[in-house]
């Protein structure tokens, strides 16, 4: 490994003061398990550290009084999916995080570091997008949030800046929605997807009045589909409802997927329909 | 991996022909490489810096001219070692050129295997770099050629 400076951050402003705006070899580190896998590889090679691991107070789960759910970026995976609040108002992050790698990984790695790393195989982020979340980031000119549907441009690609940090990350108030996560895996459940499917469903007695449906990991980012929407929208979502949601979610992805399009194209299918059901009937595991 | 695409380039079949033979001209269109040392008219080496996200790429090419029939065909092959990783990128590339109407087509067929550490990254994330780079190669193709047009003939 070739030698780099590392350099421990008391709070996030010092962190974005020792970044380097115009080099990409400068990194934060937070839980690290991504970056130094990375590194092991001799596919990063950082002349800078900045270590967050010191940093204080960026570890809360706060629930505000309307229900929203604001987590702070250096928040273990492993302490969000114990949260008790986490349990109870968003079922589909504790179920999904636990069949996101395994809990070695999960005890170290953090949510805004697993965010920022840009992986558009990760489990949390079309969760999120189909939970309508945002992102609160800091940086030298001040902070700025960002919806997670625009937070991830491609593959390790972000909309941060070199000197932005994630500081917070704020779920809105589910009101009553109900949500899924599905994931295939070739090989252990635990595994990296080759299709995540999340779905957030607002349902009105027996009519659907919205829902989001988010497709992952095949494709080069995790991406919203409307097809499936304009579809459920206003109808009662009965099992040839459902299949017909899944069959336009297939066609619509047809040139995003990459691989065998047609293999890919037919997870999609199966996977959006079974989420579908998953939410409706109120499991929102995130089981194969 | 099998990388498929299609360039249009507003000139004659054979001043494209000619210019993508050219070995100088040819690295001149791709971002970041240098160090083009001619070993024979059929054997060249050369260096490729590229980036990946915040991950930073240095390549020694080795490419080797297989196949030429002027004016439609050129196959080359390529094999990059990367500094400082573990690992290999060899790739044949088939380049098809046809005239269509006043364009000229070029189709290619890139196939590429890696090993080491480089696999690790996944072939998607390779995929979406070579697209990039085929847009990149694309416009200074067509923007040499433009500028080829457009001075004026003395």
């Amino acid at each position: 490994m070739i030698p780099f400076e590392l350099l421990e951050a008391q709070s996030l402003r010092e962190a974005i003061g020792l970044l380097d705006p115009e080099d990409a070899s400068v990194r934060p580190i937070a839980g690290g398990t991504a970056l130094m896998l990375m590194m092991k590889a001799g596919l990063f090679r950082p002349t800078r550290l900045v270590s967050l691991r010191l940093v204080r107070g960026c570890s809360d789960i706060r629930v505000d009084a309307d229900g929203a759910v604001c987590i702070g970026a250096l928040t273990p995976l492993a302490t969000l999916e114990h949260s008790p609040d986490i349990q109870r108002l968003l079922p589909v992050i504790a179920s999904t995080l636990r069949v996101l790698s395994n809990v070695r990984v999960r005890n170290v790695a953090t949510v805004g570091g697993c965010l920022a790393h840009g992986d558009p195989h990760m489990d949390l982020p079309p969760v999120l997008i189909a939970l309508g979340a945002s992102v609160r980031v800091l940086g030298r000119g001040g902070e700025r949030l960002i919806p997670m549907a625009d937070l991830l441009t491609g593959y390790f690609e972000t909309r941060l800046t070199k000197d932005e940090l994630i500081s917070e990350l704020l779920v809105p108030p589910q009101n009553g929605r109900r949500s899924a996560y599905l994931k295939c895996t070739t090989r252990a459940g635990h595994d990296w997807p080759t299709l995540g499917v999340a779905v957030s469903l607002a349902v009105d007695g027996d009519c659907v009045r919205d829902a989001t449906v988010v497709a992952s990991a095949a494709t080069e980012r995790p991406m919203r589909i409307e097809a499936p929407r304009t579809l459920l929208v206003g109808r009662h979502p009965d099992a040839k409802l459902l299949r017909a949601a899944g069959e336009a979610a297939a066609i619509a992805l047809a040139d995003e997927l990459h691989g065998s399009t047609a293999y890919k194209q037919q997870l999609v299918r199966v996977y959006v329909e079974r989420a579908l059901r998953q939410a409706l009937d109120g499991d929102g595991g995130a089981l194969q | 991996m099998k990388v498929l695409g299609q360039i249009r380039v507003r000139a004659p079949r054979e001043a494209v022909f000619n210019a993508l033979q050219d070995a100088a001209f040819f690295a001149s269109c791709i971002d970041g490489v240098h160090e083009l040392v001619e070993i024979d008219p059929a054997h060249y080496n050369a260096v490729l810096e590229t980036r990946i996200a915040y991950m930073k790429f240095r390549f020694k090419l080795v490419i080797e001219l297989i196949r030429k029939e002027p004016p439609s065909v050129l196959e080359a092959r390529v094999e990059g070692t990367p500094l400082g990783i573990v690992g290999r990128v060899t790739a044949t590339s088939l380049t098809r050129l046809s005239q269509d109407v006043d364009e000229t087509k070029i189709e290619y067929e890139i196939e590429a295997a890696l090993t080491g550490k480089l696999g690790s990254l996944g072939q998607p994330v390779l995929r979406s770099k070579a697209k990039e780079m085929e847009k990149q190669f694309a416009t200074r193709l067509c923007a040499a050629f433009e500028q080829t047009l457009s001075e004026p003939r003395s």
